[in-house]
């Protein structure tokens, strides 16, 4: 089938589209806990399950691995130097994970460079966890 | 000699260097100004030499030109010059220490490329970019280029070369002349402030969710009616942070193209109210306007105020629509920039509601179920800012309510 052209002109379609009130298993990377929190419990509320937070890019590989989830959300920067990018790319090499990238620093190179992963989106901070909520079920 | 130089109108080479001046030399502008001067003062010898060779001998004028050399030794930049048809006939030591390599004898405009430097883009830089091909093939009277020049030992560095035409008193060019400028530290200190700068950008956005997660989270675990205000006091954070996020999108962060940034706030807005489920539809209609961040701010607050009471309370439930009354719901924001320099933000809605029109006016005749508080705020925000930005605020009645906020950008 012609998936190669799909994968390139909808990133909604990574890793298949689940169906219309699929809940999702999500992985949180993020290194401000109170921000971590507070995504973890609006995505609660709506129905997701939240399989586990990251802070560090190494943790956030680990987790990702083992709970192998729908979606990971993810901060560029994290704990101790480590890059979000990078831990996605890590995990991309072994499993097929959806991923929403957040930052408050997108500018036109970092986001060339971030949609080269194909992400659902990317959040600029400070974003509403109520859009983060909206953005997650779409992509359900 | 000595005599003859320091007096009339030849400036004397040691004049040059004043004792503040010397205090002063880590300033390559001020040594570029002391250059030109001494430059000006060789070219007053040279043309001495010129009109009275056989007054004072040979033996003066190779004096004169020693004097000249073991002048421009003596500059802290590098000097380069060259005849009329672009041939480099001398170079200081300067040049040969920090280029770490021996002056190149180009033959001609041509043959520039030989001195090896590249753009910032990498690319490198052509025989006909130097400035000293512009002044002496293209005729330019000034020629400036920052090059990232590759030394002799293949280290780079970045020099700014300064090329300048030298003319005979008749105007013609007779050569020109190329002061060469380490710049390798005002480089850096760009490059250390962008960085700067881009952390403490990410450090206010950070900060900004943080704020912005804690009202989200308080108001998770708070009772209804105290939910809601606390959502309605993140409504505002989130105005005032995205507009900080816009004004990182280009490269000016002091201002924001509000008429894009418009789109994007209240299509977020739309879908934080929920527009798609209840069927009501936005639409924003935006000229581009740039404006600076003092502004953007108290605009944003406004318009978050206004878009949120239209979604809020026009299309309030069991509020009977007449017969011929609009069907389909909707909330319109226009941008205008006028020609006379003015502009005009105009929020609507078609419905039956107090909407729009709520933030400006406490008593509504609808007696619509609102709630006291937040919207005893929202109106002493939306008239406060308004003086702030100066602006004429009025409303009208059509459909529905219609609120146009006319300011000087």
């Amino acid at each position: 089938m012609d998936g190669s052209s799909n994968w390139n002109s909808s990133p909604r379609e990574f890793g298949g589209t689940p169906s219309a009130d699929e809940l999702l298993r999500i992985l949180i990377v993020e290194d401000e806990l109170l921000i971590a929190l507070d995504a973890e419990m609006a995505l609660e509320d709506a129905g997701h399950e939240v399989v586990g937070t990251a802070t560090t890019e190494g943790k956030a590989i680990e987790l990702a691995l083992v709970h192998q989830p729908d979606l990971m959300i993810v901060d560029l920067r994290l704990k101790d130097g480590g890059c979000g990018r990078a831990a996605v790319e890590e995990v991309r090499s072994q499993l097929d994970i959806a991923v929403i990238f957040a930052s408050g620093n997108l500018d036109p190179a970092t986001k060339t460079r971030l949609e080269e992963l194909e992400p659902i989106a990317l959040l600029s901070k400070p974003y509403g966890s109520d859009e983060l909520v909206r953005i997650v079920d779409e992509a359900a | 000699m000595d005599d003859k130089l320091a007096s009339g109108d030849v400036p004397s080479p040691h004049e040059a260097i004043s004792a503040d001046e010397a205090d002063t030399l880590d300033d390559p502008y001020k040594e570029i100004a002391r250059l030109r001067r001494d430059l000006a003062a060789a070219r007053a010898l040279l043309a001495q030499n010129e009109d009275a060779p056989h007054t004072l001998g040979p033996a003066a004028s190779v004096d004169r030109t020693a004097l000249l050399e073991a002048m421009l030794e003596t500059v802290p930049v590098g000097v380069v010059l060259a005849d009329a048809t672009g041939r480099i006939v001398h170079g200081n030591s300067w040049v040969e220490r920090n280029l770490k390599h021996s002056v190149l004898r180009s033959e001609d405009t041509d043959s520039y490329g030989e001195w090896v430097a590249f753009h910032a883009d990498g690319r490198q830089v052509e025989s006909h970019e130097y400035p000293l091909s512009r002044v002496i093939k293209d005729g330019e009277d000034h020629a400036e280029l920052d090059v990232h020049y590759q030394r002799g030992d293949g280290t780079r560095f970045w020099m700014r070369v300064i090329g300048e035409p030298v003319r005979n008193p008749e105007g013609q060019t007779i050569g020109a002349t190329v002061a060469l400028v380490d710049i390798e530290d005002e480089v850096r200190l760009l490059e250390e402030k962008e960085i700067l700068l881009g952390e403490v950008n990410h450090r206010v956005k950070n900060s900004l969710q943080l704020v912005s997660s804690i009202l989200s989270l308080q108001a998770r675990s708070a009772p209804d009616e105290a939910a809601a205000l606390l959502h309605a006091a993140s409504a505002r954070v989130q105005a005032i942070s995205s507009v900080h996020a816009a004004l990182y999108h280009d490269e000016d962060v002091r201002t924001v193209e509000f008429g894009e940034y418009l789109r994007r706030f209240c299509e977020r807005l739309a879908n934080g109210h929920g527009a798609d489920e209840r069927n009501i539809s936005l639409n924003v209609e935006a000229e581009e306007l740039t404006l600076p961040a003092d502004k953007a701010v108290p605009l944003s607050l406004i318009i978050n105020e206004l878009v949120t009471n239209a979604f809020k309370y026009a299309f309030v439930e069991g509020v009977a629509q007449t017969e011929n009354f609009d069907s389909d719901p909707r909330v319109d924001v226009r941008l205008i920039s006028n020609s006379d320099g003015t502009a005009v933000v105009e929020v609507s809605d078609n419905g039956r509601g107090a909407g729009t029109k709520t933030p400006l006016d406490e008593s509504t005749e609808s007696g619509l179920p609102r709630n006291e508080a937040a919207n005893g705020l929202g109106t002493k925000l939306t008239s406060i800012l308004a003086r702030q930005l100066d602006a004429k605020i009025t409303k009208t009645q059509a459909n529905g309510w219609i609120v146009k906020l006319e300011f000087e950008p």
